[in-house]
């Protein structure tokens, strides 16, 4: 299999190293996966008989750029090689849904299999991108879009398959959990932001994560993918964290419980919004880990927990659907 | 995952109200929190479950083995027995009675139960009428005034059948902010879907941010 990685930052190089770490595994049970091509924001590097990801990493790493040619537009790149997969770990960009959206559609439209980790084209177009996959007979997974390392749309669509699916809700955004976990502890809003900056979760601009837009992000593309609704990030409600003051914290702990920024999606939900969550309850937890439960019609509640993100544990998920591509096209 | 020790924590809220008069005083039962102990991985699993509180009056057969014979079905429909009382004075034609205290999931299991009970032969000469209530909590923060909660719920009050409420306030309330909690007990699952609507959007209209709890 000929793989182009389209973004190679924390996800991308995660995922270069992941599979040069199963590179064995990959090339005794699917016949090996070459990297192809790699490009970032201005460079990018092509070689149609395989990059050796680890040297990818280290030119990354030591340059700043994963290649010694420059790049103007990474469809060129789409264009000049041949590839089978498109790994695509690009910025999000809810607005527009960024140039990822571009290459997705453009990989698909020549019928190529595309794996994504990104977000914002999902939110925003995941109908049509379906359609077009399934109209070129491609392939379209997105496990890492969705909590990470933790499995939760493979595991609702495909080893759920027999169930009815009748709800999910779930922590899905590691920074506002550790925010309100040290807010459980005492700290103000304010410190717990800056103590989740100071520890690396939380970006400099907090607003995706606390307004609760990242975490809409992955409800849309739960409510898509599991429910198979036909939604977009604008018909999710959403109510961030900020306006939780320590008064509330304080009257819910009064009460054996905790606040948590939950996602929520049904047939008829689609929610982002702090919840009251009893002390004791699956999603109750504290920390960064994102958690799930998924509540099925004959198997009832299921509760998975897992990283939500980083580097190794988001590539964890691209490698689980580029085995699943794999699997499909032996 | 859950931690055993938590358990009262989930348990506090919310209810059952038992209707039979016949019941004893302060039987008011809430959901229980159950732990499942999984001897394999070593992990412990809080399954909440909305549990009816059943109270009953059987006769069985005064042999051996019918006691327990009686006792069995419960543990059969995932019931959870609380308190059983031998009645050795209270005999009718060769049985003895016994008044159970237990525990059930819904009524259909309920109904599972005393079909099983007929098909021993065990007579059933009483068993209280339950009464499910539905408990949510919201948190309400913003210039809250407690005239204006009071106006909030009477206009609930007015919607949704609601059997109790309870509110509080935060103790720190400054000049612009404050914070209220607001417990509520309704009647049926629609109620619940009601008053959380009504909720948001008259929180909505007084501008004041609006948390709620998670249906159980
Ligand atoms: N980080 C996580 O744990 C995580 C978890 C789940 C999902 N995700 C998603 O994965 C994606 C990547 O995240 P990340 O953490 O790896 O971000 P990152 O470290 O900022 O890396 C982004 C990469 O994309 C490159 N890039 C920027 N604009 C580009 C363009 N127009 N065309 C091609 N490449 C471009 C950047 O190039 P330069 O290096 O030249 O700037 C960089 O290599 C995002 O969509 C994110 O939401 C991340």
């Amino acid at each position: 299999m000929r793989l182009i990685i389209a973004g190679f930052g924390t996800v991308g190089q995660g995922f270069a190293e992941a599979l040069s770490k199963r590179a064995d595994m990959l090339s005794s049970s699917y016949g090996g996966v070459k990297i192809v091509a790699a490009f970032d924001s201005k460079s990018y590097a092509a070689d149609k008989n395989g990059l050796d990801p680890i040297a990818l990493v280290k030119r990354k790493t030591d340059t700043g750029s994963v290649g010694a040619d420059k790049m103007k537009d990474g469809i060129d790149v789409l264009n000049s090689v041949e590839y089978d997969i498109l790994v695509e770990a690009s910025p999000t960009n809810i607005q527009t849904g960024g140039d990822g959206l571009r290459y997705i559609e453009h990989a698909l439209r020549h019928g190529k299999d595309v794996i994504t980790v990104n977000k914002g084209p999902l939110a925003l177009k995941f109908k049509e991108l379906k359609k077009l996959a399934d109209r070129k007979k491609a392939m379209i997974r997105f496990e890492g879009t969705v909590g990470g390392a933790m499995p939760i749309i493979n595991l609702c669509c495909e080893d759920l398959k027999g169930e009815k699916v009748r709800s999910i809700r779930g922590i899905f955004n590691g920074t506002c959990n550790f925010i309100l976990g040290r807010m459980d502890n005492g700290l103000p809003f304010e410190q717990a932001l800056k103590e989740a900056q100071y520890m690396g979760y939380a970006e400099s601009d907090p607003s995706y994560d606390i307004e609760g837009i990242d975490t809409a992000c992955k409800v849309v593309i739960l409510a898509n993918s599991v429910f198979k609704r036909n939604v977009r990030f604008s018909d999710v409600s959403i109510t961030g964290i900020a306006s939780v003051n320590a008064e509330a914290i304080a009257l819910a702990a009064d009460q054996d419980m905790v606040i948590r920024l939950i996602g929520e999606v049904s047939d008829t939900v689609l929610e982002v919004s702090p919840r009251l969550i009893p002390k004791g309850h699956p999603l109750s937890i504290s920390g960064t880990l994102n958690t799930a439960q998924i509540i099925a019609d004959m198997a009832g509640p299921i509760t998975i927990s897992g990283k939500g993100a980083g580097r190794i544990e988001t590539a964890s998920a691209i490698l689980s659907d580029l085995i699943a591509v794999m699997e499909k096209r032996r | 995952m859950a931690q055993p020790g938590k358990a009262r924590a989930w348990k506090a809220r919310g209810g059952l109200r038992l209707g039979s008069s016949n019941l004893p005083l302060g039987a008011f039962y809430c959901p229980v929190l159950r732990i499942k102990y999984n001897k394999k991985s070593g992990l412990c699993t809080c399954i909440k479950v909305n549990a009816m509180m059943v109270n009953a009056d059987i006769f069985v057969k005064d042999l051996p083995g019918q006691l327990v014979g009686s006792l069995e079905p419960i543990s059969l429909v995932d019931g959870n027995i609380v308190g059983v009382v031998h009645n050795r004075d209270s005999v009718m034609n060769g049985r003895i009675g016994v008044n159970i205290t237990f525990e059930v999931t819904s009524s259909d299991a309920l109904e599972m139960l005393k079909n099983i009970w007929k098909k021993k032969d065990i007579i059933i000469s009483r068993i209280s009428s339950v009464v499910e209530t539905f408990p949510m909590d919201y948190v309400l923060i913003g210039q809250i005034v407690p005239s204006q909660i009071e106006r909030i719920l009477n206009n609930a009050r007015k919607a949704v059948d609601i059997e109790s409420v309870d509110v509080r306030y935060s103790s720190n309330a400054s000049n612009t902010e404050r914070t209220a909690m607001i417990s509520v007990n309704v009647k049926s699952e629609e109620s619940l879907a009601k008053m959380n609507a009504f909720m948001m959007s008259a929180c909505k209209k007084a501008n004041i941010v609006y948390i709620r709890g998670v249906e159980q």
